[in-house]
């Protein structure tokens, strides 16, 4: 049919309106979101400032071992409350902020948000780890292994405190109190760190890794009933 | 279509929050009354899954409520929600969309349209705490309605809105309740009266009365104040 036999057709008859035209839109498949996408997704809902936080001892420790010739591994240990507290209180976001109800009645609950979260950082700072222990090391007396644990220690502690707090303390009193432990752990670290030296140089790696052992199993169990806390409301005032 | 729910109860330490409820509701608008502490917004919990019941069973077309697939065709307002501080409106919905199992491409449709429908177009791109209340309530109804939810759950859905928007909203109610199963509850009984076909009423956590409601019939407010007067006897 040549051009000027359809606009001739077009002008002629007048095209009937579509019949059932919201039907057939609801019933075109849609195309659904996985969960895996979805946390992926949760990444860019994470705070920008987490992610500055967590670089934050990698470059310390970058200044501190290659143009002061300093032991970084006290300084660092110092700052890793602070990253633990960066990465726990971006878990429980929801609850602070009155978000939970919305996110546990989503397809994807917030059970799948805060583990996407957990996830995501927890992998994170797993690679800044890995990065920080070679050279908080290097002017050390401890081996990288050695400093892996004793970092661990100070970030593990802050985390179970965190997460313990948090899962007993509403809103934000809980964020108070968490910045309060964390401020209290750095302190510890930074104004005993030369008995603390002492303590572990003399004491061995043994009871540092005891130490470790207790306060993953603390921090697992802890992640535990803050991801079981997700699966219901705690509190309901009507 | 039909919501079951099923000898449903919740009861805490030494309090029955709902006692023992049992419905069954096909589509259309069904208003919830009752005073505060009556145990609505507890049963509107459990409906939406974020209280699991003591005892009883709430399915949705055969669904059970702890189920993704149930939640994928839910669209709940509390009646108290908060807001990540540094969200816009646009933000918000966008997030709620991805939560709700939306792809981008279905958001960017949905997020502009709803914004329209509740007369925030022009405050997409403004911070949600620069809201007022009316603004933030109606952000409420448009991310309940993201995913084209065939059961919609509004507790106290005109708390804030103006005489205006609240009649807007009762049109826009009327509209959904055709195709889906709406349940709202509110303590504004001229709302029910306006938009509900099935009234049901609550009292220390029971349900005192459930039936069709026509305009035009006797006063719902007088029938309600009667109903608890009858319990009370």
């Amino acid at each position: 049919m040549n051009r000027k036999m359809r606009e001739a057709l077009r002008e002629a008859f007048e095209v009937p309106a579509p019949a059932h035209r919201q039907d057939f839109f609801e019933n075109i498949p849609q195309g659904r979101v996985s969960l895996i996408s979805f946390m992926l997704s949760q990444a860019g809902y994470i705070r920008k400032r987490v992610f500055v936080i967590s670089l934050f001892p990698v470059l310390l420790s970058l200044a501190g071992t290659c143009f002061l010739d300093f032991d970084m591994m006290w300084v660092i240990s110092a700052f890793m409350p602070f990253l633990a507290l960066s990465a726990v209180t971006e878990n429980f976001r929801s609850a602070v902020y009155g978000m939970e109800e919305l996110e546990m009645s989503a397809r994807f609950s917030l059970k799948s948000v805060v583990l996407a979260r957990m996830g995501i950082l927890g992998v994170l700072h797993l690679v800044l780890l890995c990065l920080l222990m070679p050279l908080a090391c290097v002017h050390s007396i401890f081996t990288a292994a050695q400093t892996g644990v004793y970092l661990l220690i100070s970030y593990l502690l802050a985390d179970v405190m965190g997460l313990w707090i948090l899962r007993n303390l509403r809103g934000k009193e809980g964020l108070y109190a968490c910045v309060g432990a964390a401020v209290c752990i750095s302190s510890f670290y930074s104004l005993l760190r030369v008995r603390l030296a002492r303590l572990l140089y003399r004491s061995g790696f043994a009871w540092a890794a005891v130490l470790l052992i207790i306060l993953l199993i603390l921090c697992v169990s802890e992640m535990k009933k803050m991801v079981r806390q997700t699966e219901e409301l705690r509190w309901n005032i009507s | 279509m039909e919501l079951s729910i099923d000898r449903v109860s919740k009861q805490y330490r030494n309090k029955i929050a709902v006692d023992r409820v049992s419905l069954r509701l096909q589509e259309g608008v069904y208003g919830l009354l009752g005073a505060n502490g009556a145990g609505k917004t507890t049963l509107m919990r459990m409906i939406c899954g974020i209280l699991k019941p003591t005892s009883g069973t709430i399915a949705f077309n055969h669904m059970d409520v702890s189920t993704e697939e149930y939640r994928a065709v839910l669209g709940y307002l509390p009646q108290d929600f908060g807001y990540y501080p540094e969200f816009k409106g646009t933000d918000f919905l966008y997030y709620m969309a991805a939560l709700k199992g939306l792809t981008k491409q279905q958001a960017g449709q949905k997020v502009p349209e709803l914004l329209e429908l509740v007369s925030l177009e022009d405050d997409g791109r403004r911070k949600i705490k620069t809201y007022s209340g009316g603004m933030k309530q109606r952000l409420g109804i448009a991310q309940a309605l993201l995913n084209d939810p065939k059961l919609l759950v509004l507790d106290e859905p005109t708390a804030g809105l103006d005489p205006k928007e609240r009649v807007r909203f009762r049109n826009l109610i009327g509209e959904l309740g055709k195709s889906r199963i709406v349940l709202l509850s509110t303590h504004i009984v001229s709302d029910i009266e306006h938009i509900a076909d099935t009234v049901l009423m609550m009292k220390d956590g029971q349900m005192i009365w459930q039936g069709k409601w026509e305009e035009g019939a006797e006063n719902l407010e007088d029938f309600y104040l009667r109903q608890f007067e009858e319990e009370g006897r």
